[in-house]
């Protein structure tokens, strides 16, 4: 663990609130984004992150660096979010609407205005895409590709084993890409 | 047919092995085989154009969400509660804990001072206090703070120690003679019964009620040593004798008391010559059937002499204070030995009345104390408190010390149970994680 992190997370676990934000803060854009992705909508999302940042407060003592940090506490935010998911029985969430309203938009400024079109659409359908999988898959799929943990550290934050992981990630791939060749005008696709 | 076929095998293997292409994971040679195998087959090749525009987009794809600040804000409070009850929470586990050892060091003082089991500390009562006030030199190992003198408790208290005593002393004897005594039992009334057989013999051969009456008188003088002059003469005078006597010399006021036996036709006489003695207080007249004593003679005459060997073997160890309470003791057990001879010698020829005569001294005036003002006894009122209090303190620092040993052990075999339980705890976890693969967070 980093040396600052490791302070911080001292002070935290002494009932220092303001260390555990300065903590927190680089991740809670990562956590918020997880908990779009897999939440019902953006309201579930912002109750699943603040739930996950006190369970990660309450926690904090028991946490022994066995993986690092922001693993474990992906790991919590992700449980969280399954949690709410089975409390709530919802199993197809679809917060893409929640992040349009958000008013997210694409990130690549050099992109020409018609390319930029072409990637928003992309992303749209992608998102719509991610979005019917199944939460298993999905929360696979979203830590990998969109936010790039490997495979090691997917294994550690969905509490499982790494084959279990590929296979996962394998299956939630190929679903995407039967969706995605269904629009050709997006992606390009000749033929299947 | 046979070459669609190779074609569509070749394309399995591919499709199997297309995630780890694309995550770059393939040996050398499985890189050349999957490439070899795409410039052959457009159908793959547009899979993996599509795989990797698709995995293009999906990458940073949401590297530029912001957390709303409302959402942002709600955490951060959250948090902010949470740690504020944290501390509100381990305040009160600190503040109950120490109260809750307060409470037992306090309870603990006080049932060990009641039961006057802290060394070195002052008793407040029972037996061994009178014991210790009226013999003047017992010491049972305690710091014996004197009461208030009360001369009413002081003469029976003095009966009560030398019984006490002796009881003590019986019951260091071996288990041949049974005691039953509460340490207060009134001479006529017999504090030892044994010897069955000899009782039952003497309460078959009973057959008439014998009634014995006795008196007691309580009496005032201011010629204190004089008046006791003049009654052990009447008592001569009326062929009485004295049973037992007690003076107190120690307090401003004296007292004394009497028991003593007079033949039973003579009482009425007598009591009229004591009204002689100082001035009359009270006078209480009983008559009581004194049958069961009567039969009981000869069986308790047996008894008695038992005791009196047993006196006489306990004075040949005893020393100092026991030596004298037991002398006392022995006298006494004669004196009864020898009446009871008269009573069985005599049958009903002579009965004895019992009287008890109490004489106080009066006309001493106690010197006037000035009365205290305000000040001064709300000072002393202060010390006293302030003296409590103290001596509490240091009874507790006398309990911490009696209970620390009891404490560490308590505290160390916690430490044990809490070492296996968190062990046992850990054992299961692991188990349990094992067997579904999962962590508990």
């Amino acid at each position: 663990m980093h040396y600052e992190e490791e302070r911080l997370v001292e002070k935290a676990i002494l009932g220092d609130s303001y260390a555990f934000e300065q903590l927190m803060e680089k991740h809670e854009s990562k956590m918020y984004a997880v908990a779009l992705r897999m939440c019902a909508n953006r309201e579930d999302a912002q109750d699943c992150l603040q739930d996950a940042m006190i369970r990660i407060y309450k926690a904090l003592p028991s946490f022994k660096g066995q993986s690092s940090f922001s693993t474990w506490a992906y790991r919590i935010t992700m449980n969280t979010c399954l949690d709410d998911l089975r409390r709530k029985k919802v199993r197809q969430a679809a917060s893409l609407d929640a992040m349009l309203d958000l008013g997210w938009t694409p990130s690549d400024e050099n992109d020409t205005p018609e390319r930029h079109q072409d990637n928003a659409e992309m992303r749209r359908a992608i998102s719509k895409a991610i979005q019917t999988l199944p939460e298993e898959m999905r929360s696979a799929v979203v830590l990998r590709d969109i936010q790039g943990f490997s495979y090691d550290e997917i294994a550690v934050i969905l509490s499982t084993n790494v084959g279990t992981v590929k296979s996962r990630i394998s299956r939630g791939r190929e679903k995407l890409r039967e969706i995605l060749s269904r629009q050709p005008e997006l992606f390009g696709r000749r033929n299947v | 047919m046979e070459n669609e076929m190779k074609r569509s095998d070749e394309c399995e293997r591919f499709y199997n092995m297309i995630n780890a292409y694309l995550d770059g994971e393939l040996t050398e040679e499985e890189i050349a085989q999957a490439e070899a195998h795409l410039k052959a087959c457009d159908s793959c090749r547009e899979e993996v154009r599509l795989a990797k525009s698709m995995l293009e987009a999906m990458n940073g794809l949401d590297d530029d969400i912001q957390v709303p600040l409302k959402a942002q804000a709600a955490w951060r409070k959250a948090i902010r509660k949470e740690a504020a009850s944290k501390k509100t929470k381990r305040w009160i586990r600190a503040v109950s804990s120490v109260a809750a050892a307060f409470i037992v060091l306090v309870a603990s003082t006080v049932v060990l001072r009641e039961t006057n089991a802290l060394p070195g500390r002052t008793i407040t009562g029972g037996l061994d206090t009178y014991a210790a006030v009226y013999d003047g030199s017992y010491s049972s190992g305690a710091d014996i703070r004197i009461p208030p003198a009360d001369n009413a408790a002081a003469i029976p208290m003095t009966i009560a120690y030398s019984e006490a005593l002796f009881a003590k002393s019986m019951r260091q004897m071996p288990d041949e003679i049974i005691m039953e005594t509460d340490g207060d039992i009134p001479i006529d009334q017999p504090a030892v019964l044994v010897d069955d057989a000899a009782y039952q013999e003497s309460a078959e051969n009973s057959a008439s009620t014998v009634l014995i009456r006795s008196a007691k008188r309580i009496c005032e003088t201011t010629m204190f040593q004089e008046e006791i002059e003049n009654l052990s003469e009447l008592v001569v005078e009326y062929d009485g004798y004295i049973t037992e006597e007690a003076i107190d010399y120690a307090n401003v006021q004296k007292s004394a008391y009497f028991r003593i036996s007079v033949p039973d036709d003579l009482l009425d006489d007598f009591m009229k010559a004591l009204e002689n003695i100082g001035t009359t207080v009270s006078v209480n007249r009983l008559t009581e059937d004194m049958s069961q004593y009567y039969y009981d003679a000869e069986a308790r005459l047996i008894s008695k002499r038992q005791i009196a060997d047993r006196l006489n073997a306990l004075i040949s160890e005893a020393d100092g204070e026991e030596l004298s309470a037991l002398s006392v003791q022995l006298e006494d057990c004669y004196n009864e030995i020898d009446e009871m001879e008269r009573l069985l010698k005599t049958g009903s020829e002579i009965r004895y009345a019992q009287v008890e005569m109490t004489l106080m001294e009066t006309g001493v005036k106690p010197v006037p104390t000035p009365e205290p003002s305000l000040s001064e006894r709300s000072s002393s009122g202060f010390k006293q408190s302030m003296n409590a209090i103290g001596d509490f303190f240091e009874d507790m620092v006398v309990s911490m010390a009696i209970i620390a040993p009891v404490a560490i052990a308590a505290f160390v075999l916690a430490i044990i149970i809490g070492c296996i339980v968190v062990a046992v705890k850990k054992k299961n976890q692991k188990h349990s994680d094992n067997a579904s693969g999962k962590e508990e967070i």
